[in-house]
């Protein structure tokens, strides 16, 4: 066994000088000219080649799920619209309550509450208006953004630190 | 390509695209139990390597022996299996870039082709020790940058996957085969050597596709992935290895030691990897040097 590594040596470099004409060489068309194509560039020289860094990246945390913060965006915003109409519900309720009461009351204190309940109402159907129409906004942008990133999503998560797939020799 | 007398040569025997008159199912309780199989075994019969199942020489071996095999035939199994969805998910990649039909129809043809090394796998490990396993789930992972060019992603990605793992693959196959006198053994390797020649051919055909499409932004990019894709197959080099000595009757049968197979991938680097890409103007940075001598003998 202790041979083994000049053993190694020998069919590694006769493996590879048949991968070299078998695979690479024919694959990538070596010795034959480039195809031209009009718009592009023909690619670079060996020897402009400038060395660079060949250290892997070093490994980094996933980044976070930003679709997820935009879908949580979206669904906050769903539901602020939501409880806005809710709020519009409830003020419609009240103001019907008080249009009703209105008509029921005789003495005039009552007839004061009912209007005072109306009044309030009323003032407060413009306010819950406007907000609703902000909310609405709110969540639209908030749609845009998560469809936005939705279009760059791919079928599978980044890795940081890839695997080979060798056959597994030994 | 394949129709070079040179390349019948390398092959041996094999018609790259033959049919494998003597094809018989291979692993028949990997398989759906329904009228699918027909269509998988015509898938499957494609290459013109005979398999001499019957005349495995494993009974000569010590349990030991027969044990170390039956894992390193399992894992082997296991990556070929992994591999179904490395290619799956390149195509993915490919499909997004606008890639040449010729180099669709071969990723995917890849895929098939590693469902059929699995299959052989799992049967060479049921030689050793008598069990009918399955690979393990699992899904391939390759890196994703939604931000890059779909031309760069595809091309960063085949670099990984076909230029340098199913290079580095054809070469310890094909150092292996010469080892290897176990006619089942010998017959397996092949098969698959004769496979993986074109997928690796595959990668450095898109590479220089690429290139001429893409001119010096994909080089760039190429050159950016090279470390990372080197680092990758390393990876897979560098792992630990099942329990039990790698005898001399065991090399017989297609094994070779992790520091071999360092040896082998380190030449293939120095004498494969980066003239191929030197050739096409991509940089190789410190490839020579971080997969030199001192990792070569490092284990």
């Amino acid at each position: 066994m202790a041979k083994l590594p000049e053993l190694a040596s020998a069919l590694g470099r006769a493996s590879a000088s048949r991968i070299w004409r078998t695979v690479v060489v024919a694959g990538a068309m070596l010795g034959t000219p480039a195809i031209v194509h009009a718009d592009t560039k023909a690619p670079a020289k060996p020897t402009e080649a400038k060395p660079q860094e060949s250290k892997p990246a070093p490994p980094s945390d996933p980044p976070p799920p930003a679709e997820v913060s935009k879908a949580d965006a979206a669904k906050a915003a769903k539901d602020a619209v939501k409880a806005v109409q809710a709020e519009i519900k409830a003020n419609d309720k009240a103001l019907a309550d008080g249009k009703a009461a209105l008509k029921k009351a005789k003495a005039d204190a009552d007839k004061a509450t009912a209007q005072t309940t109306i009044d309030d109402a009323t003032k407060h159907k413009d306010e819950l208006k406007q907000k609703l129409a902000a909310a609405q906004a709110d969540s639209k942008k908030a749609n845009d953004e998560l469809a936005a990133e939705n279009a760059k999503k791919r079928p599978r998560q980044t890795v940081s630190k890839p695997m080979g797939r060798g056959f597994i020799l030994s | 390509m394949s129709s070079d007398p040179d390349d019948a040569l390398e092959l041996g025997d094999i018609e790259p695209q033959g049919r494998d008159d003597a094809y018989e199912p291979t692993s028949p309780w990997w398989l759906s139990g329904t009228p699918l199989e027909s269509e998988h075994h015509r898938l499957m019969r494609r290459r013109t390597v005979n398999i001499p199942w019957a005349e495995t020489t494993a009974d000569k071996l010590a349990a030991p022996e027969r044990a170390r095999l039956a894992a390193t035939w399992m894992r082997r199994s296991e990556a070929e299996y992994m591999a179904v969805s490395t290619f799956s998910v390149l195509a993915i990649d490919l499909v997004a870039a606008n890639a040449p039909a010729d180099v669709l129809s071969l990723c995917l043809r890849a895929g098939i082709d590693e469902v059929r090394h699995a299959e052989m796998c799992l049967r060479m490990a049921k030689i050793y020790s008598g069990a009918e396993n399955l690979p393990p789930p699992g899904m391939s992972s390759l890196p994703d940058d939604p931000d890059r060019p779909k031309l760069h992603q595809a091309l960063a990605n085949t670099m990984l996957v076909s230029c340098v793992s199913e290079t580095y693959a054809t070469t310890v196959l094909s150092a292996t085969r010469d080892l290897t006198t176990d006619p089942v053994a010998l017959a397996v390797l092949t098969s698959i050597y004769s496979d993986e020649v074109m997928h690796a051919r595959l990668g450095w055909g898109y590479l220089r596709h690429a290139i001429e499409v893409g001119g010096e932004g994909v080089i760039q990019a190429a050159a950016e992935m090279l470390p990372r894709a080197l680092r990758g197959v390393a990876n897979v080099v560098e792992r630990e290895r099942p329990i039990g000595d790698v005898t001399d009757a065991v090399r017989t049968h297609g094994l070779m030691t992790p520091a071999e197979e360092r040896i082998i991938y380190s030449t293939c680097v120095r004498e494969v990897l980066v003239p191929g890409f030197t050739a096409l103007g991509i940089p190789v940075g410190n490839a020579l040097e971080d997969y030199g001598d001192a990792w070569a003998r490092a284990a």
